[in-house]
């Protein structure tokens, strides 16, 4: 079930009626795990055991971790929870990049093997309930979180359906306080959870939607037959085509959350205003990012143990590795590991030189602020292409400076001017314009609905889905 | 370690939510009943366009949602064949298209009880193209053209061209047709032009069905929603590119075995039965040697309907069903007439992506009976 569709609309207007309904904790709780469930199961009921499997493996784990006080017995459950939890993710996402690349390596030594590839399908949002899950169990291990004593609830934890297939990651401390407790339902959640819905509506649909299907898709699927710069436009493109889709997303699943009463975290605060790779990072899928640097990079020593740079390395390249398997997302990962160190390092021997930090306004500020966003567009070439050898093709093909066709839509072209400008208008100026809609009387609001419903029915490919499925 | 440092090497707490998060959030209490009523406001809103849609529909047409409603349905469940088909005995006058059904629920004249020695009998099987979607009477309608040819022909012979094609089949409703409606009949000859419905169900496994069919069923609006019919039909350029690859479906990843299996499967019925087939391959109004701007005018039903493929993949995809009709016809001795071919593109034989205008009917007709006679697909 796609948040933009209208059984998930129908889906979540049931569900917020139900809820106010329900008497009891108890019985709220109930039927969120029920819904939650049925929804994951609207993409695929046979991969709902997976769900089942990683709750219950974690659940009883964490109580084992709980309960003990020996270091060994406590260390042999979290390794039982990591295993199963990443034994699973590894199986469905990684064995055949693992075998093409042991059938790639036995080749090279000059040994011939038919290893069969593994027909495997990806279950959705393997990648996201499998962190959440194993976030608990580590939170309990080092004695940060106490042990949740209801299964159902730490159930509802890890399959809670705003979050289950793309985030945003929610650790323990964040959410099971919240399926514990009454819960806090002020009257403005629905105000403000419904303006959320309709800001990632619209991100998703009149954004990336259309930037996806009149720029990206088309350069990328063949960049030979495309001009140079309608390539480096639509690369631009794909940065807002994947910022909209994914911030649409998560302001969607904040949304409805909202509704029935529960806070998310935020994932993303104006990613492109960044004016360093390690501030990018600070601005863009904070809920993964956190996730790697709490439990990997932390794990590794961080900065106080070991080697800060190769710790670095070693969490950004399991980054790029975390989006799938594949040669391309490990350089993606190389790439944006080794900026962020070597800022790392720069910053410290300016530090150490006495030197005042750089600046946070002006030309060389405005200078730095483009050339990460340079950085962070053409690094995600490896994102988009099919395999490292079409993005190298991308490159070429921009680089060889070819003057074929340039098919600029008139409304990619407008959406995607208009999300630059959205994304570089300073915030006073859009909470500004927020203040004054929401000022705005009941019958301007309708009118406001029924344009958007038929401006976004009229955009709606109905077909794309939103691009961290996959992952 | 310093947990709220952030190991990137930034100091400080991350920053928290934008300005305008923190707006959204703080939005004042007690505007639960503006929300409230701006909703039923919009759902007013919407409803009121709605009823005026379908009200002008019915005024202009004779066709809307009330005539659903109200006045006998167009379409029943056929109790012998179990297919849904015109109601029997009707004349239904709506845009100008007026169509009279026969007793067995198809858009044709009423098939002889007897027929004489000598006498010639065909069927043309297929959904609306055969119908005659845009024939604004029977007799325009290619089947019903191609008797009319034969006739005059053939003054002496007694000929009749059975038209059972109905809107919305595919190769399945095509086969039980074959099977149950026209097999009794011993048609001489059973003409099938399969048409395109088959190609939307491409667009459906790709809309966000669980993987391999393994979703649970999800809610969609209705089809008759005029709002929304009107809104997507007068929009598809915004939704769809006019360059290569703009599809969100690859033409040449669509497996093509379920047709390959239906198709073989209708043959098979038929070779059961006795029953001699010609088959078509499917035309369409656009070719790639048109200007591009006049392919994306011409394909825009297409691109409508089959929204998941762009242009370039309508083209593949309309290719590489024709060539597997040639192939799965020609493996088992059954002649194929190739109107991908004869049918000229363009607005003069369409009147859209598919379906043919007068003189496309007309030419069709012409088509298939010079083809049957120099073939000699005939008993003497």
């Amino acid at each position: 079930m796609s948040f933009v569709s209208l059984h998930f609309l129908v889906f979540v207007a049931v569900l917020f009626g139900l809820t106010r309904a329900c008497r009891t904790r108890d019985a709220r709780n109930n039927l969120l795990l029920a819904a939650s469930y049925y929804f994951y199961m609207c993409w695929d009921w046979r991969f709902a055991v997976l769900i089942l499997f990683n709750s219950l493996i974690n659940f009883h784990a964490a109580r084992q971790i709980a309960t003990s006080d020996d270091p060994r017995r406590r260390r042999f459950f979290l390794a039982v929870a990591l295993a199963g939890g990443l034994g699973l993710l590894g199986y469905f996402k990684y064995a055949n990049f693992f075998i093409e690349t042991f059938a790639a390596l036995l080749h090279g030594l000059g040994m011939e093997a038919d290893l069969p590839l593994l027909e495997l399908m990806l279950p959705i949002g393997i990648s996201f309930f499998t962190f959440q899950s194993l976030s608990y169990t580590l939170d309990v291990y080092r004695r940060q979180q106490p042990v949740c004593p209801s299964f159902r609830d730490f159930a509802l934890f890890v399959a809670f359906f705003p979050t289950v297939l793309s985030g945003p990651i929610t650790r323990a401390h964040q959410i099971l306080p919240q399926i514990q407790g009454e819960g806090s339902d002020p009257p403005e959640r629905i105000e403000s959870g419904l303006v959320l819905m309709v800001r990632g509506f619209v991100k998703k649909v009149a954004f990336a939607d259309v930037l996806g299907m009149h720029l990206v898709t088309p350069a990328f699927s063949d960049p030979s037959a495309y001009s140079w710069w309608f390539l480096v436009v639509a690369v631009y493109a794909y940065s807002y085509q994947i910022y909209m889709d994914l911030s649409g997303y998560t302001d969607m699943a904040r949304g409805a959350s909202r509704l029935l009463g529960f806070e998310l975290p935020t994932s993303f605060n104006r990613p492109y205003w960044a004016d360093s790779v390690s501030s990018f990072w600070q601005r863009w899928h904070m809920t993964m990012s956190g996730f790697f640097r709490d439990y990997l990079f932390f794990s590794l020593g961080g900065s106080k143990r070991g080697n800060v740079y190769v710790n670095l390395v070693i969490t950004f390249l399991a980054i790029g590795m975390w989006h799938s398997a594949g040669w391309k997302f490990i350089l993606y990962g190389l790439i944006h590991g080794s900026l962020v160190a070597l800022e790392r390092w720069a910053r410290t021997r300016r530090e150490n030189k006495g030197l005042p930090p750089l600046p946070t306004h002006g030309l060389a500020w405005a200078i730095r602020v483009f050339l990460v966003f340079q950085v962070v567009a053409f690094s995600r070439i490896l994102f988009r292409a099919q395999d490292l050898a079409g993005a190298l093709d991308y490159l070429k093909a921009i680089a060889a400076g070819a003057g074929g066709a340039a098919p600029f839509a008139p409304i990619a072209v407008a959406m995607l001017l208009l999300a630059v400008a959205l994304h570089y208008i300073p915030a006073r100026h859009t909470d500004h314009w927020l203040e004054v809609i929401r000022r705005q009387p009941a019958p301007v609001w309708a009118f406001g609905m029924v344009a958007a419903t038929f401006g976004l029915m009229a955009l709606s490919t109905g077909e794309a889905p939103f691009l961290y499925f996959k992952f | 370690m310093d947990r709220e440092s952030w190991v990137w090497g930034l100091p400080g707490r991350l920053k928290p939510p934008t300005a305008a998060e923190e707006a959204v959030a703080s939005l004042p209490s007690g505007g639960v009943r503006k929300v409230l009523l701006a909703l039923a406001l919009a759902a007013g809103m919407l409803l009121a366009i709605e009823l005026a849609l379908q009200v002008r529909s019915q005024v202009v047409s004779g066709d809307s949602i009330f005539t659903v409603l109200l006045a006998e349905p167009r379409y029943v469940v056929d109790p012998e064949t179990g297919l849904q088909l015109l109601n029997p005995n009707r004349v239904f006058t709506t845009n100008g298209v007026t169509v009279r059904t026969n007793s067995l629920g198809l858009r044709s004249g009423e098939v002889l009880p007897v027929r004489s020695p000598g006498s010639w009998r065909l069927a043309v099987v297929g959904a609306s193209t055969v119908m005659g979607a845009y024939d604004a009477d029977n007799d325009q309608t290619f089947p019903a053209r191609l008797e009319q040819r034969l006739r005059h022909d053939f003054p002496d012979r007694q000929v009749e061209v059975i038209n059972a094609g109905i809107v919305g089949f595919g190769l399945e409703e095509e086969q039980a047709m074959l099977e149950r409606r026209i097999a009794p009949l011993k048609p001489d000859l059973t003409i099938v032009y399969t048409g395109f419905n088959d190609f939307l169900e491409y667009c459906r496994e790709a809309h966000g069905k669980g993987a391999d069919g393994h979703g649970l069923p999800l809610l969609s609006l209705p089809s008759w929603l005029m709002s929304v019919d009107m809104l997507k039909k007068n929009t598809v350029f915004l939704r769809t590119s006019a360059v290569r690859h703009g599809g969100t479906r690859d033409p040449e990843g669509v497996s093509l075995e379920p047709y390959r299996a239906k198709l073989e499967a209708m043959i098979k019925g038929a070779e059961a039965r006795g029953m001699r087939l010609v088959f078509t391959t499917n035309a369409k109004s656009y070719r790639r040697d048109q200007p591009l701007d006049e392919q994306m005018r011409l394909s825009e039903t297409d691109r409508y309907y089959t929204h998941c493929f762009d242009l370039n993949g309508l083209h593949v995809l309309y290719d590489r069903h024709n060539a597997l009709i040639r192939e799965v016809a020609t493996t088992h001795g059954i002649p194929v007439i190739a109107l991908d071919e004869m049918v000229p593109g363009g607005d003069r034989y369409f009147a859209d992506s598919h379906h043919f205008s007068a003189e496309g009917e007309a030419l069709v007709a012409n088509a298939l009976a010079a083809f049957i006679l120099r073939r000699q697909l005939l008993p003497d």
